[in-house]
């Protein structure tokens, strides 16, 4: 299991697992009528091409939610997770979303598939601080959100 | 003949109103539930010796929440108590559907279970043991494919069917120990005997507002309630109960790569996603307005005709009924098409499945002006018909968010504003004509997303509707489907606002030409002209601008109409005897911002439910128009 995260944060693809919701009733009962219930896996399909909403999968049935809301639902990711979601901790990239190019830029940074790297920073929307061959840097967010990875 | 009433409820989405349709053929009426703007479908079956009243209600998620259709269809279910009540569930889908019928026995009222969506249960190779599912839910089970007609012996036999009452176990003890505690204390009460106890008792331990209302009104105290988190650990047991049954009687192949994925990819696409969008909303439009245009032109220049041979009838009587009646009828029938075309293409993009992801696209923009993505479309159509446009707003889930969009409409500029525009850039400015015209389309849509953050403000004891929508299955619409939606539109348009904007024009048509033989300049509507003229004196309009922006409240081309007959003909030079660049500018704003026409203002009573909020619009467009036009000569004077 990775840490306890808000649902916003987690980029195209993830797999979660709901945890709990601040959200008032009578949206807390309309979701767990769509299957929204703590234990339920959700996965985040899409992002509309402004940033904002979200489309998730649960039990078979797509909906379309707010980051507004998003942000009030608390989510543990599965592994193989996005970087961006990770906490501090070390890691195996198991793949990449992206296609060749990506791959052959962070190649460079010493990010290969079956590699170990560390994460030093918390998740968050900034950049990630990353140890790989003795070296430390940063990586954007959206370069994070490419990047599955399993705990070790 | 025996009566009985059979409501229908469901999921939104799984072809309830398919089902309704095929009981009901075109036997069905749409009107609104009432003093709100949700829409209410009834319709008559015969079936043997049964008149069958058919109830659609809204479709909903579940019951015990709090938007207004979630309400509708709960109280009707918990107060009127329907006879039977036809629970259609999308087959391909059984878990979250099973969910709502789950509430829906607990109510106690008799219900057969349709399995709908039966030709893509069998397309995704899902198997369900329906006989099983019967027994483990004591029900009467049904499938159909509602798309494609319906077994209605089968579904009249089932609603006839008594049902054995069995009794699950689906919550834990310590549950069920405080279920009983809580109704042995409601049972004592008298004025409670009228509900389901069984219904009332677990909403109590949800702590739902309605069932707390309930009991208070009876005179009881709220029982304390010792469970931890009871709503939450009731909404598991049910999904739990309901898992078990799906894992015996379902047996479904590994997820695939279904169309819907594929559709999905193009249409809500980071990049391609906003231009498929905005050509399918040109589509909407150009389909709308431009095709069915020449047929409305049609129309109209039938009933000039119509109206020319009636002035063969000497005198007075002539005139009303050619330029009274028979124009007021014409300008009623000339909506028919475009309204018939609008609801056509209304009803493909929501059967289609498409309405939902334009609603997504487009949602962050709009939610800057406190409007979800779905207010989108009736704004967009509002710049062809504010009439029409109105009666889109049904689509729209919350009802604050559905007040507030009828009420922007009118500040879509329609395109029968667009005439007294040209009219008036070609006679004052010249080139740069154009120009003012665009800076009046930007204004309007300035104005109208403005007055969105204004309006939701007002109304800001109704509550906001969070934006929760599914993305339901692509599915190509049926030709009946279509048939049905956009014939009862357009029926109930005629119906409802047909006869306020026939009234309004022959008001308009008697003030004109009364007393008998007077010419317009000395008529009752010239005299109400030139006393209300003080008025719009200070924004320098005389009373033949203050008559046609009068008669312009019927239509609003009727402004530029009416200007020609004063001018006789020669419009571009009558114009700058009663007006200045200035003023006419601000005509135009005025003319932009003023009252809704009078077909708008019919169908904003009749979507609202009240005069209320047409008579708010009037006052609201009116003052707004004032001000914006004073301040707008204010401004200009000071810097010319």
């Amino acid at each position: 299991m990775v840490g306890i995260i808000s649902l916003d944060i987690c980029p195209e693809n993830t797999r979660c697992i709901l945890i709990e919701s601040d959200l008032s009733d009578s949206l807390k009962s309309k979701l767990m009528s769509l299957g929204w219930l703590p234990g339920r896996e959700i996965k985040v399909i899409r992002r509309a091409p402004f940033g904002d909403p979200t489309i998730y999968l649960v039990d078979s049935t797509e909906i379309s939610l707010r980051q507004d809301e998003s942000k009030m639902i608390k989510v543990e990711p599965l592994y193989p997770a996005p970087l961006s979601v990770v906490p501090k901790g070390t890691y195996v990239v198991l793949n990449f979303t992206a296609g060749k190019f990506f791959s052959d830029k962070v190649r460079n940074l010493g990010i290969e598939i079956g590699k170990e790297i560390q994460v030093l920073s918390d998740p968050s929307n900034c950049k990630i601080l990353i140890l790989a061959n003795g070296k430390k840097f940063l990586i954007g967010h959206g370069m994070g959100q490419k990047i599955l990875v399993k705990v070790v | 003949m025996k009566e009985i009433t059979i409501a229908l409820m469901g999921n939104p989405n799984v072809g309830k109103t398919s089902l309704f349709n095929a009981l009901t053929g075109t036997h069905q009426y749409v009107a609104n539930w009432p003093g709100v703007t949700v829409e209410k479908k009834t319709g008559v079956l015969k079936w043997k010796d049964y008149n069958v009243n058919v109830v659609d209600l809204p479709g909903i998620y579940t019951l015990n929440a709090k938007s207004i259709d979630e309400q509708i269809a709960r109280d009707y279910l918990v107060n009127e108590k329907p006879d039977v009540i036809f629970n259609i569930i999308d087959g391909t889908n059984l878990r979250r559907n099973l969910y709502l019928t789950i509430q829906i026995i607990e109510t106690g009222v008799k219900t057969v279970l349709v399995l709908n969506q039966m030709d893509e249960v069998k397309n995704l190779d899902i198997k369900i043991d329906t006989r099983e599912l019967s027994k483990r839910l004591g029900i009467q089970v049904v499938e159909t494919i509602a798309t494609k007609g319906i077994n209605v012996d089968d579904l009249m036999k089932s609603a006839l069917t008594q049902d054995e009452k069995i009794k699950y176990m689906i919550y834990p003890m310590d549950l069920e120990n405080e279920f009983s505690s809580i109704q042995t204390f409601i049972q004592k009460n008298e004025n409670l005997r009228s509900f389901s106890l069984r219904w009332l008792t677990i909403s109590l331990s949800e702590k739902d507002p309605y069932a707390m209302s309930i009991i208070e009104k009876a005179g009881l105290s709220l029982p304390d309630i010792s469970v931890h988190d009871a709503s939450l650990r009731i909404a598991k047991a049910r999904y739990d109960f309901i898992d078990s049954i799906v894992k015996q009687i379902e047996i479904r192949p590994k997820e695939m790569w279904t169309l819907t994925d594929a559709l999905d990819h193009v249409f809500t696409h980071k990049i391609l996603g906003i231009p498929i969008f905005i050509s399918i909303m040109w589509m909407i439009f150009e389909f709308t307005f431009s095709i069915s245009a020449p047929l409305s032109d049609l129309l109209s220049k039938g009933f000039d005709v119509l109206g020319t041979y009636a002035h063969a009838i000497p005198g007075w009587a002539g005139s009303f009924i050619g330029d009274g009646l028979i124009s007021g009828v014409g300008s009623v029938l000339t909506f028919v098409p475009l309204i018939f075309f609008l609801f056509f293409s209304m009803g493909i993009l929501e059967d289609s499945g498409y309405m939902s992801r334009a609603a997504f696209l487009i949602d962050r923009i709009m939610h800057r002006f406190k409007l979800s993505g779905r207010a989108f479309i009736p704004l967009l159509l509002g710049f062809g018909c504010n009439a029409s446009a109105i009666m889109t707003t049904r689509t729209l889930e919350g009802e604050k968010e559905r007040l507030v969009s009828v009420l922007i409409n009118p500040f879509a500029t329609c395109s029968a504003r667009l005439p007294i525009y040209v009219v008036l850039s070609a006679a004052f400015f010249g080139s740069f004509g154009g120009f003012a015209i665009f800076s009046i389309y930007l204004i309007s849509i300035f104005v109208a997303l403005t007055m969105a953050v204004v309006f939701n403000f007002i109304l800001k004891n109704k509550e906001n509707s969070p934006f929760i929508i599914e993305m339901p299955r692509y599915k190509l619409p049926t030709a009946k489907g279509l048939g049905i939606y956009t014939w009862s539109r357009g029926k109930h348009f005629l119906k409802k606002a047909g006869g306020i904007i026939l009234g309004a024009t022959a008001v308009v048509w008697l003030l004109s030409n009364l007393p008998p033989n007077s010419s317009i300049g000395n008529s009752f509507a010239a005299q109400i002209g030139k006393t209300i003229s003080p008025i719009l004196a200070p924004l320098g309009f005389d009373w033949h601008v203050t008559l046609s922006l009068i008669f312009g409240g019927v239509a609003k081309e009727v402004t530029v109409t009416t200007l020609g007959t004063f001018a006789n003909g020669n419009i571009e030079s009558f114009l700058p005897t009663i007006l200045n660049p200035v003023t006419a500018y601000a005509l135009m704003l005025f003319a932009l911002l003023y009252i809704p026409c009078a077909a708008t203002q019919a169908t904003m009573k009749m979507e609202t439910g009240s005069y209320k909020w047409p008579i708010f619009s009037v006052i609201w467009g009116l003052s707004l128009a004032y001000i914006t036009a004073f301040v707008f000569e204010k401004i200009a004077y000071l810097v010319i």
